[in-house]
Parts: structure tokens; sequence; C-alpha cells
């Protein structure tokens, strides 16, 4: 079975994990039961040996997917002139206070004409590392891999072929057939089989959870299909028992194919984190920015090796995540290693301190006035970057060559000392202002004097290069300088004409400025694309704006779904789907809408 | 598509199947008279041992012999009968399969009209995923044949 591309997956989801379905109705990539666990189903990465799960049509077919409308319940069909057969996904989202069960529900059916399916299943436990038992019962299968059972409950007899199962059947039209894939997370307890086969009240229940969270959705200007859909995908990437908010929830799919930047995402960055709380409060969803406020909180109780704060945890708030390459598995289309773990846990990124100090900011200012306990936290915090900013750092990129005096880590240093200051002021809160303000000035300067390059007019990578960086497109959108500042101009400018390449931006040329330490190349990185899109707004360019942004579209997968990266012929590439881009989309199409509607 | 009338089900020829339906795992049995329904008129040489199987010790197996029957023999007059038999029976997931078989075998069945009765008996069923098995069975009838529209569902 070939590798599909990677924007041909459509994605589901239970708030715990999620799987993605190929167009030819192939769940090849799942892990059970939390985003972080390993995998069950991992085709995406071993086409041979890393396991899936196929319910699909044996009519020669054309082949489409959709999701109902506002939901993540996924529709892929098979067209054909004998038949047309659907198969319909999804993931129900477990109630409060009942058992930990998690299911992927799969109905078959046939639209018009007799439709002859082929259901073929091959878990892979353990990334596909761990063998399994097969128990045949009159309701279905259970696969044992001593750690973990998992259950295929069927109507339909299913034959055992090597380590899986396979069936046939022909549905009739109108008549439907429903499948699922259950695991429960107590290993011992029983009922794993007991699960009614009628998928049609579990489709009402899962389609109803997604309708009515998007109701709270406040955004109506333009792209809005657009914007839905990338909050759906946020909501999707959320860990529901702690708020918590993976930044992809896969591993190891390939910034360049056959390379070697191929990393695990299925974890909370901090500086993810309060991008998505500053995308979900600007589309109204308070709940979720809450929930993750309360994530935070808990996270600074407990400092890391590194400073107040580690740059990534676990969904669950563990600090450690050691890394490790699966050696046995071939990689997206022999892109290897594949990684799991994180290695860049324990970097300094000064960052991080102004994305969460500006999204503290910002959920303060829009109607949540931080807590006391909060502002005690925050006063360490930006004590800390006050006497640490002159630090060299991994920066934003994580670069794996060495520290450097990254000038977006001072911007954001910057940020997190304005933030702290503005926030006090705005809720008199106690503070010995005059040190945060002496630091938060001498960043500025530092900034202006050795991150600024006045031969080229543009801001550079780092203190003493000449190396652009796509992530200076931030300055004006955390407003450290006027959107027309002529410096701001002038890196738009050479960014434009050194980064960009058909639209879309590099977040940095490689073989130039920091090296992130390994081989080979990447492709244009989506959110910077969403950044310059919103720097060239604020900087009233508002036709080139929207016509990078309506490109930017162009490049959404079937689904409106992005990677983290774009490759020169519009392949994803990277993580899928990633939670970045999409908080770039959102906020370039709030911003450009506004200023749209300002300018009619 | 792999047409049924290869005489095959997933590679394997009737016969295989044929084989199959004496194992001892009643599991088994299930899947072999399964398999056969799907190979169909092409599995004819299986059709004695199917109407065997109509008394197989295990019920879920008397109702997958049944549904295979009328598929290998289309309008046999002995799958009508073990369906409601199976309808009947204590487990909640064979009176389901059994109804649901019943839906699926169309209008035109040989004795269908004598299931109906149970059929609806079933709409009150104590176990509530029979009682939509049964639902959705006797609406997938009621759209079909004339004798359904004159009012017999």
């Amino acid at each position: 079975m070939p590798y599909k591309p990677i924007e041909s997956y459509g994605v589901i989801g239970d708030l715990h994990s999620v799987a993605l379905v190929g167009m030819d109705g192939s769940i090849d990539w799942c892990c059970q039961p939390r985003f972080d666990s390993p995998s069950l189903f991992a085709a995406l990465l071993d086409d041979r040996k890393g396991g899936f799960f196929r319910i699909s049509s044996l009519l020669p077919s054309q082949h489409k997917q959709m999701y109902l409308p506002d939901t993540n319940v996924l529709l892929t069909r098979f067209l054909s002139v004998d038949g047309v057969g659907e198969v319909m996904d999804f993931m129900p989202i477990q109630e409060a206070g009942r058992r930990k069960t998690h299911e992927i529900v799969r109905v078959a059916l046939a639209i018009r004409g007799q439709v002859r399916f082929r259901l073929e299943c091959r878990p892979a436990f353990d990334y596909a590392r761990r063998p399994h038992q097969l128990q045949f019962e009159g309701r279905g299968v259970v696969f044992d891999s001593g750690t973990m059972k998992v259950a295929l409950i069927s109507r339909f007899p299913l034959c055992p072929v090597g380590s899986g199962l396979v069936a046939e059947f022909v549905l009739g039209p109108g008549e439907s057939a429903t499948f699922i894939l259950r695991q429960i997370e107590d290993r011992e307890a029983p009922g794993l089989l007991e699960a009614r086969l009628q998928g049609q009240e579990a489709l009402e229940r899962t389609a109803h959870f997604w309708r009515n969270w998007l109701r709270g959705c406040r955004y109506g200007g333009r792209w809005r299909e657009m914007v839905h859909r990338s909050a759906l995908v946020l909501k999707l990437l959320t860990y529901q028992p702690t708020g918590a908010i993976v930044a992809a929830p896969t591993c190891g799919l390939p910034e360049e194919v056959g390379g070697v930047r191929n990393w695990d995402y299925r974890y909370t960055w901090i500086r993810d984190a309060a991008f998505t709380i500053h995308a979900l409060l600007r589309l109204g969803f308070r709940e979720e920015a809450a929930a993750f406020m309360g994530w935070l909180e808990r996270l600074t109780e407990a400092p890391s090796q590194a400073g107040p704060l580690q740059i990534v945890y676990g969904i669950d708030g563990r600090h450690d995540l050691p890394e490790e390459t699966l050696d046995h598995l071939d990689g997206y289309r022999g892109s290897r290693p594949v990684r799991v773990g994180n290695a860049a846990s324990h970097q300094l990124q000064l960052d991080i301190y102004g994305e969460l100090i500006d999204s503290l900011y910002t959920y303060s200012k829009s109607g949540s006035p931080i807590s006391y306990d909060w502002w005690t936290r925050l006063c360490r915090l930006s004590n800390w970057v006050s006497q640490n900013w002159q630090r060299p750092d991994e920066g934003i990129w994580e670069v794996r060559g060495g520290p450097q005096q990254f000038v977006y880590s001072k911007v954001q240093c910057w940020v997190a000392l304005d933030r702290a200051l503005r926030l006090a002021a705005a809720r008199s809160f106690p503070l010995d202002e005059a040190p945060l303000k002496r630091a938060r000035d001498r960043i500025y300067e530092a900034i202006m004097t050795h991150g600024f390059d006045p031969a080229r007019n543009t801001f550079v990578q780092y203190f003493g290069t000449n190396a652009l960086d796509a992530s200076n497109l931030v300055m004006p959108l955390v407003k450290f300088l006027a959107p027309t500042d002529p410096r701001l101009l002038g890196t738009l400018d050479r960014t434009l004409e050194e980064l960009v390449s058909d639209s879309l931006v590099h977040r940095y040329e490689i073989g130039k400025g920091a090296g992130d330490g390994l081989t080979g190349g990447e492709g244009t990185f989506n959110m910077c694309t969403f950044w310059l899109v919103e720097a060239l707004a604020r900087a009233g360019r508002l036709n080139e704006a929207r016509l990078i942004f309506e490109r930017m579209l162009t490049y959404a997968s079937h689904l409106g779904l992005y990677a983290e990266e774009t490759g020169p012929c519009g392949e994803a590439l990277g993580n899928f789907p990633q939670a970045f881009t999409h908080i770039g989309l959102i906020r370039a199409a709030c911003q450009l809408d506004r200023m749209l509607e300002q300018k009619r | 598509m792999k047409p049924i009338s290869q005489g095959a089900y997933l590679d394997w020829p009737a016969g295989h199947w044929l084989a199959a339906l004496s194992d001892d795992d009643p599991l088994a049995r299930r899947l072999a008279a399964y398999a056969l329904g799907e190979i169909g008129p092409a599995a004819e040489e299986a059709s004695a041992a199917l109407l065997a199987a109509l008394e197989d010790p295990a019920s879920f197996v008397r109702v997958w012999a049944a549904a295979a029957l009328a598929r290998v023999c289309p309008g046999h007059p002995a799958v009508v009968p073990a369906l409601v038999a199976g309808m009947k029976d204590e487990r909640a997931f064979v009176r389901s399969l059994a109804v649901w078989h019943l839906g699926r075998l169309g209008s035109a069945a040989a004795g269908l009209e004598g299931a109906l009765p149970e059929m609806q008996r079933l709409l009150a069923d104590g176990d509530p995923s029979v009682q939509v098995e049964a639902d959705l069975a006797l609406k997938r009838l009621r759209k079909q044949g004339q004798f359904l529209a004159r009012g017999a569902v």
C-alpha cells in the first residue's frame, strides 16, 4: 500500500486522541488512549508494518471526503457508475463521569446500487513493536497485546488473516453496517464487546456535540467556513482532562520528504498554548481559554531546569519527554528517523515568557480578570525575564546548532515585561515597576542597536548576523513597533524579497544564519505566511495581504486542513493537522476582515 | 470488485468453507456459513450442509446458516422459519441478528409474511438494540414489496 499525500487525510477525534482517515477509507494513524500513547495504527510511518484499519468499496471508484457540516464527523465517499458507497467515521465524546472508553465508530452505507465493501483491520501495538493475540467472540474480536485490549465489534463475521482481520460484505441501497473499534482504559474491565451496533444514535450525539460547541463561535466575517474548520481543528487537538492542546496529533511526518526533520508534536508547547488562547478568545471560546489557563497555572508551580518554565510539557503536565528514534519504522516515504519524545524540552527559549504573559494579559482584558495568585506567579516570571533576557537561547525554531542572541526572543522578552507593566497598571497590582521598566527599555535599545541591519534596512535573525528570520514579522502584531515604522517596512520588503516564494514564507534561509544542526531542507512555514498577511494588513497593504491570504487558502487540504509546512508543489509537509497553522489562519482572517471592513 | 460468481470468498473456494462448516469451533462454523452465503449460488454444493447447519447447537450459527441458505438457494422454504426461531433466542444479540437478516432478505422471500408478527413483537423487546434493529428491518421491508404496501406491516 503506497504512502498517500499527507494532505489527503481527514481527522476525527474524541478530545483524548485522533485518527487520521485516508481518502481510501483507511485509518493510517491512531494512538490509544491518548494523543501521546504509542500508536495502534501507524501505516502513515510504515506502510508495511505500521498497522491500519480500512473499510472501502470494492467498486472501482472516485474518492471524495467531507465533514458533516459544522462537525468533526468525516464522510469518505466512493463514487462509481455501479454504485455509491460511504463510510462515516467519528469518535464519540466521552460523557463526564462515565468509564474511560474510547471508540472509533465506522458506519458503511450504500447510497445507490449494491456496494461491496472490504474491511481490513491490522493493528500494530506500541509503534508496531508489540505482537498481539486474537480472541474471537460472537460479537467481534479482541486484539490483546498483553498490556492493552482493543475490540472490533462487527455484525459480519471477521476472518483472521495473519495478525489482522478481513471481511467483505454487500450492502443494498439505503442499508448500513456499523463497526466499532473500542478500548477501555481499564484493561480488565468487563464489557469490552458490549456496544450497540446501530451507529445512528452515537452519530447524532457526536454531531450535536460539535455543532453545539461551534455555536459558541462569534466570528461572522469573511472566510467563515475556513475559520470554523480551524476552530474545530483546535478543539480536536484539545486533551479534555487537562485542557492542554497538542501542537499536532502526529509524530515523524517530515518537513522534507526523505529528510531528517521528523519531530514528535504530540505535546503542549507553552508558545503554541499562548497563541491558541489568543485565537480562541478572538473567536469567543472563553471556556477553552479558561481550561488552558488552569493547565498553565499548574505548570508554573514547578520550575524547570532552564528557568521558571519548560518550553514543552506532556499533555498531563509531565516534564520529562525523553526522545528516542523508532529505527524499525520506515518513516513516511522513507523519512527517517521517526522520533518520539522531544529532546528540545530542556532547551532555553526565552520567547515563551512573552507569549505566555501576553496571553494572560489578553485573557484578563477580555473579561476574565486574573487572580492575585496568578499575578504573583506572573511577577515571578517577569522578574526572571528582567534578569535573564541577555542570555543566548535556542529561539522559536528550537535550533540544535547552539544558542544565539535571537531577535525574536528579545522581542518577546520585551513583550513579557511590557504586558506585566500594563497589567499591573490596569489592575493596580503591587509591583516594583522600576527594574522591570529599566530592563524593558534596555531590551528595546538592544534590539534596535544590535538586531537591526541599517545597511539592508531590516531586522535580522540574531545579534550580529545579516540573515533574515520570518519570526520578526511578529513585531507589529505584538505592538513592539508601529506597523508603518520604516524599519518594519524595510523588514517586510526584505522578507518578501528573500524569504517568500510564490506567496509562501520560509522561516529562515537554511545554511545562512543560525543552523539547526541538521542536513537537508524544508518547506515554507505556514504560520509565517499568515504572519506576513497580518503584518501587511496592519501596514495598510491590504491588497497584497488579501491576495497572499487567498492564495494560502488554496493550499488547504480538500477538508480545509493544514500541516506545519507547504512544499513547492503545494504538498503538506510536517505533522498534520497543525495547531500553529490554524491559529495563524484564525488571527490573519480576523485581522484582515476587520481592516477590510474599516476600509469600506 | 471481485465478482461473487468467482466461487470464492477472500480467495478461498467454496470447498474450503464447506469443510469449515464442520469445524469444532462454532465461530469458525459461523464464518464458514457467512462465506458460503457471500459466494452465493456458486456454492450450491454446500446447500445440504447449510440445511443441516440449521440444526447447529449454536443459535447464532443457525441464524447465519439460514441467511447463507437464502443466498445459495434463493427462495428456500427453510430460511424464514429458522430466522423466526432465531428471533425467539434467549440471547439479545441473536434476536437482533435474526431480525436484521429478515430485513435484508427482501419482501419477496418465501414465507416472509409468517415472520412479520414476531418481528413486530420485537419492537417491544426488553433489549433496546433489538427494538431498534426490528424497527429498521420493518422499515426496510415496508419500502419494498406490494404485500407490505397493502398494510401487512
